[in-house]
């Protein structure tokens, strides 16, 4: 290897530092292809001369300011990239500033905005649903598939990517099933086998029957690529962009796939508050096993409502139950309780039809 | 119970599954909540 020094091209620095990066196992590989070609455009930037005039703060800052219009998480991508090839340029003797630390230690990244992920109402869902339903949406069946999957197990974008076909399991009665999430294809090492209610399996086999033959090696990915073939991981990230930008402009729901992981996670914390009614329905509820009729749970929470607001609202004789018990309970004009100054929520709560 | 099937079929287009069954019975708590402010000693408001 010929010997560099402050004068050789920048770009002869950049091979060898990825070289280092590399070997250390600090950087993935998909990492290492990032930093390589954020640092080959910051080459370009600076009319690819050697490094002493390259690095600079001045070109860095330059650069950065350019890198803003690609996204506020572009120029702060490139700002670490280049602030690591500065601290290992300093490192390996080419070049440091005065205090004998790189160049680029005062460079400062832009600060990111923090998102604060909410979870979903069920309105928003429902919305959400409504909109992928839509013909233009894009991926259709299967963007519906991926997010009912999120809603479904809680897990994370980058896990859906890698589900096998194989792996998404219905049972004997075709409403409800499993998806198994592996570490590795073709181990259960670390394997999980998770749950998926009717909406998630019909979403799941709606996109199965409508998705093109897959033309890759085996194990066959259960979401493909519009190629035929496993989404790489840009073009996973990519399309998932697409349908959250998609989703946003048609329902004006800012929404993630963190959102959507977030829900499903706090719906599993939710706990019941009432102490009759948990003591009652959470077993109900978190059997798992077989075809659980899961209208028990929802049947004891009602028997309890009514008791008490029978209690609280004394009805007459033929409102005594039911609808129309809650009609003499809670319905406007003159509501027997009012458990709610706003009566759109208190209609909300009695919301019903006779049978 | 029928109120409360038809509220199922209206909130969540009639099929319980695992998840809709726990969202009606969280909504149920959160009614009950809400019926323990507005107590017997004073039914209503209005």
């Amino acid at each position: 290897m010929p010997a560099r020094d402050a004068k050789s091209p920048f770009a002869e620095f950049i091979a060898a530092f990825l070289a280092t990066k590399e070997s250390a196992k600090e950087l993935a590989p998909k990492s290492v292809s990032d930093y390589g070609r954020l640092l080959r455009e910051f080459d370009v930037y600076t009319e690819r001369t050697d490094l002493e005039s390259a690095l600079t703060m001045a070109n860095a800052k330059n650069w950065l300011r350019e890198k803003r219009a690609d996204g506020l998480n572009a120029a702060i991508n490139a700002t670490m990239y280049l602030k690591s090839f500065g601290m290992w340029a300093c490192k390996e003797g080419y070049k440091c500033g005065p205090e004998n630390v790189s160049v680029l230690f005062h460079l400062r990244a832009p600060k990111g905005k923090k998102r604060v992920r909410h979870a979903l109402t069920q309105q928003q869902l429902d919305a959400i649903w409504k909109a992928l339903a839509d013909p233009s949406s894009p991926g259709g069946p299967r963007a519906t598939a991926l997010l009912r999957l999120l809603l479904a197990t809680g897990l994370k974008r980058s896990a859906t990517r890698t589900l096998l076909l194989d792996d998404f399991q219905i049972d004997a009665k075709g409403r409800r099933g499993h998806i198994i999430v592996r570490k590795k294809p073709y181990t259960d090492v670390g394997a999980r086998k998770l749950r998926l209610d009717a909406r998630t399996v019909a979403a799941v086999r709606a996109y199965v029957d409508v998705r093109p033959e897959y033309a890759g090696k085996l194990p066959e990915p259960l979401l493909l690529s519009k190629d035929q073939k496993g989404f790489t991981e840009n073009g996973f990230g990519s399309w998932v962009q697409r349908i959250t930008d998609y989703i946003e402009a048609e329902t004006g729901i800012p929404w993630t796939t963190e959102d959507m992981r977030f829900t499903a996670k706090e719906e599993a914390k939710a706990i019941i508050r009432d102490p009759e009614l948990r003591e009652k329905c959470t077993e109900p509820l978190e059997k798992l096993e077989g075809d659980t009729n899961y209208e028990d749970a929802v049947m004891d929470a009602c028997k309890i409502l009514e008791v008490r607001v029978r209690t609280v609202s004394n009805p007459p004789h033929e409102h005594r139950s039911g609808w129309k018990l809650m009609q003499f309970a809670f319905a406007e004009p003159k509501p027997a309780v009012r458990i709610s100054g706003d009566p759109n929520e208190q209609e909300a709560h009695c919301r019903c039809t006779p049978d | 119970m029928a109120f409360y099937r038809n509220r199922a079929i209206h909130e969540f287009r009639g099929d319980l599954d695992q998840r809709a069954a726990r969202q009606i019975v969280l909504w149920i708590d959160h009614l009950l909540a809400l019926l323990e402010e507005a107590s017997p000693a004073q039914p209503s408001l209005v």
